[in-house]
């Protein structure tokens, strides 16, 4: 999406004052007309700023596995070591609920899902930015450049899993990298090399022969996304989540405390 | 299905209540703009030259103090010359960064123009000014209405609602400063402001309704979730039903006809009554809406605390206005403007 650099027509100026007032006009219509040349009507989402480089030909994802998640937190924990967001402030946890299927005889059941950025096809937080500081690469993370980062919070807002937040510390934008360092490096980020249950996989969707690719293949009916009809393509899978789960909890909050800091 | 939470994080409000008093003031700013263009138009000695004065304090003191309020919500305020440097013309908050300057000077001009009694320059920067509201009110409106995470903001009865609520604030904060210009209450044109408060007020009557209906025909997604929020939550029906009580209250008093003898205290009540409107209408959609998930189940807890992100900010951006507001009201009546010259 350009704009085109709009100059003030360059005629003699005049030294009457009808040509300061054409000239404050077109100061004007100049002003006006660089709202209407951009059209940001369509910004924030299906209208995305071209992606960085990545790591090339891959496309990362992450499957989640509800099934064999036994609510740990080992995940919570081994990422909060490996990248120290503040305390109280996580970029990925499990979220546990319990469940009444309401059906006689049977027990309450815990739902644990684990929770992060999606890193999605489609963000809507990357073309809200003011100032470009959080991109998407080509391989599909989506990162936050916090030095660039104003901290304006519009980000946050714009991503509807609440994967995002303010650290306290740094007072900027902040969220899960899919331990971009570690991939980097070979390695696998911290809460899939921590998941006591083998719930969560990472690997190159482009790669066809790679685990994560095999896996969804071979569940592909049974594959979900959270809030799929927002059109954002996230790319955490899950399997074995309840229908209930998707479109965002209706029920029952628990118990909440104000947070201090 | 029963589901309940067990174990959520805390999510904070990414937006501070500075959100708060920055769309509170640069609503009643663009609106008092649109306003005193509309008045500049008027014939000297009319009804519409008369409330000029007025406007043009409103206009003045809240293009200065918004800016301030917006610098202060960013949690890196020291940065926000990277606006400048990274233009963005696809984000709405970049966009802002540049329409917001070109208003506050064009609105200093504007004033500045009306003390210098320059009738003909003061139209033409009235056309400016006037178009530069109206970017002032699309951009601060798209800004939120692009969110579809947030139902309730994703709708174009936001920034229609902002906008009108917004002009009641100006009327409003005009009628309350009035009493502190040289001029006074005496010659103050009360049926005037009236008028245009209760077209207003008319207009966010209707808006109201046509929102229902739709809502109610299944095409609004913003009156679905407000819907749902009203009948899950005691605090959002105790919101709505003090909206419905407070909003008959200030339709009684924009309505209600005048007696001969209104005193200056029924305009204060009747002012402070419009600004409260705009400004409670402001803190249910930015501070109240955080709270509502995106996901998860009820309402967060979001305390705001008593420091200056909180309540400090907020009485600290009034006293900002009042400053503001002191300082103007030294200067015309020290400096009065100069008697109309020959144009």
């Amino acid at each position: 999406m350009t704009t085109t650099a709009k100059t003030l027509s360059t005629t003699a100026p005049s030294t009457s004052k009808r040509g300061l007032l054409r000239a404050l006009l077109g100061f004007g219509v100049t002003a006006t007309g660089v709202v209407v040349a951009a059209d940001p009507a369509e910004a924030a989402m299906d209208s995305q700023p071209p992606r960085r480089t990545g790591t090339p030909g891959k496309r990362y994802g992450m499957l989640v596995d509800i099934r064999r998640c036994i609510g740990c937190q080992a995940c919570t924990v081994s990422c909060s070591m490996e990248n120290l967001p503040p305390i109280g402030q996580f970029r990925t946890t499990v979220l546990q609920y319990e469940v009444d299927t309401k059906v006689p005889g049977t027990p309450p059941a815990m739902v644990s899902l684990p929770r992060l950025c999606n890193h999605c096809d489609n963000p809507p937080c990357v073309p809200v930015c003011p100032v470009q500081a959080t991109f998407q690469r080509t391989d599909g993370v989506v990162l936050v450049d916090n030095e660039r980062c104003v901290g304006c919070g519009y980000c946050v807002q714009a991503c509807p899993y609440d994967a995002r937040f303010i650290n306290h510390e740094t007072q900027t934008a902040d969220k899960c990298t899919f331990c971009e360092h570690r991939l980097e490096a070979g390695l696998l980020p911290a809460c899939v090399e921590s998941c006591v249950g083998g719930a969560r996989k990472i690997g190159d969707l482009n790669d066809a022969g790679s685990e994560i690719a095999t896996l969804l293949r071979e569940h592909k009916d049974e594959i979900k996304t959270l809030k799929p009809d927002l059109g954002t393509r996230p790319h955490v899978f899950y399997i074995g989540l309840p229908d209930e789960f998707v479109d965002g909890i209706d029920g029952q909050a628990g118990v909440r405390v104000v947070p201090g800091h | 299905m029963e589901i309940i939470e067990l174990l959520t994080p805390a999510y904070e409000a990414a937006w501070l209540p500075w959100a708060v008093q920055y769309f509170f003031l640069i609503g009643i700013a663009a609106t008092s703009a649109l306003l005193a263009a509309w008045l500049a138009f008027g014939a000297p000695g009319s009804d519409r030259a008369r409330l000029l004065p007025a406007m043009v304090t409103v206009l003045v003191v809240t293009s200065v103090a918004a800016p301030v309020s917006l610098l202060a919500d960013l949690h890196q305020p020291g940065r926000f010359w990277h606006f400048y440097a990274h233009p963005t013309p696809w984000s709405w908050m970049s966009l802002g960064a540049f329409l917001l300057p070109v208003f506050v000077t064009l609105a200093l001009a504007f004033g500045g123009l009306w003390w210098l009694r320059k009738p003909a320059l003061l139209r033409a920067a009235a056309v400016l000014l006037a178009i530069s509201a109206l970017s002032i009110l699309v951009y601060t409106g798209a800004e939120l209405m692009v969110v579809r995470a947030r139902p309730l903001w994703a709708t174009v009865f936001l920034p229609i609602n902002l906008a009108l609520t917004g002009m009641l604030g100006a009327l409003g904060a005009a009628l309350l400063v009035a009493r502190w210009l040289p001029a006074g209450l005496a010659d103050f044109p009360l049926p005037l402001l009236r008028r245009v408060a209760q077209w207003v007020s008319l207009a966010l009557v209707a808006v109201a309704l046509v929102w229902a209906v739709l809502g109610a025909l299944g095409h609004s997604p913003s009156f679905g979730e407000a819907v749902q929020l009203f009948n899950d939550f005691g605090a959002w029906k105790l919101a709505l039903l003090g909206s419905v009580l407070g909003g008959a209250l200030l339709l009684a008093l924009i309505w209600r006809p005048l007696p001969a003898d209104a005193g200056a205290s029924q305009g204060l009540l009747l002012a402070l009554a419009m600004l409260a409107a705009t400004w409670v209408f402001r803190w249910i959609v930015f501070m109240a809406v955080q709270a509502v998930p995106k996901f998860g189940a009820g309402l967060y807890l979001q305390g705001i605390s008593w420091g200056g992100d909180g309540v400090l900010g907020m009485v600290g951006v009034f006293g900002l206005v009042a400053a503001l507001l002191a300082v103007v009201t030294y200067v015309l009546y020290r400096y009065p403007p100069r008697a109309a010259a020959a144009a």
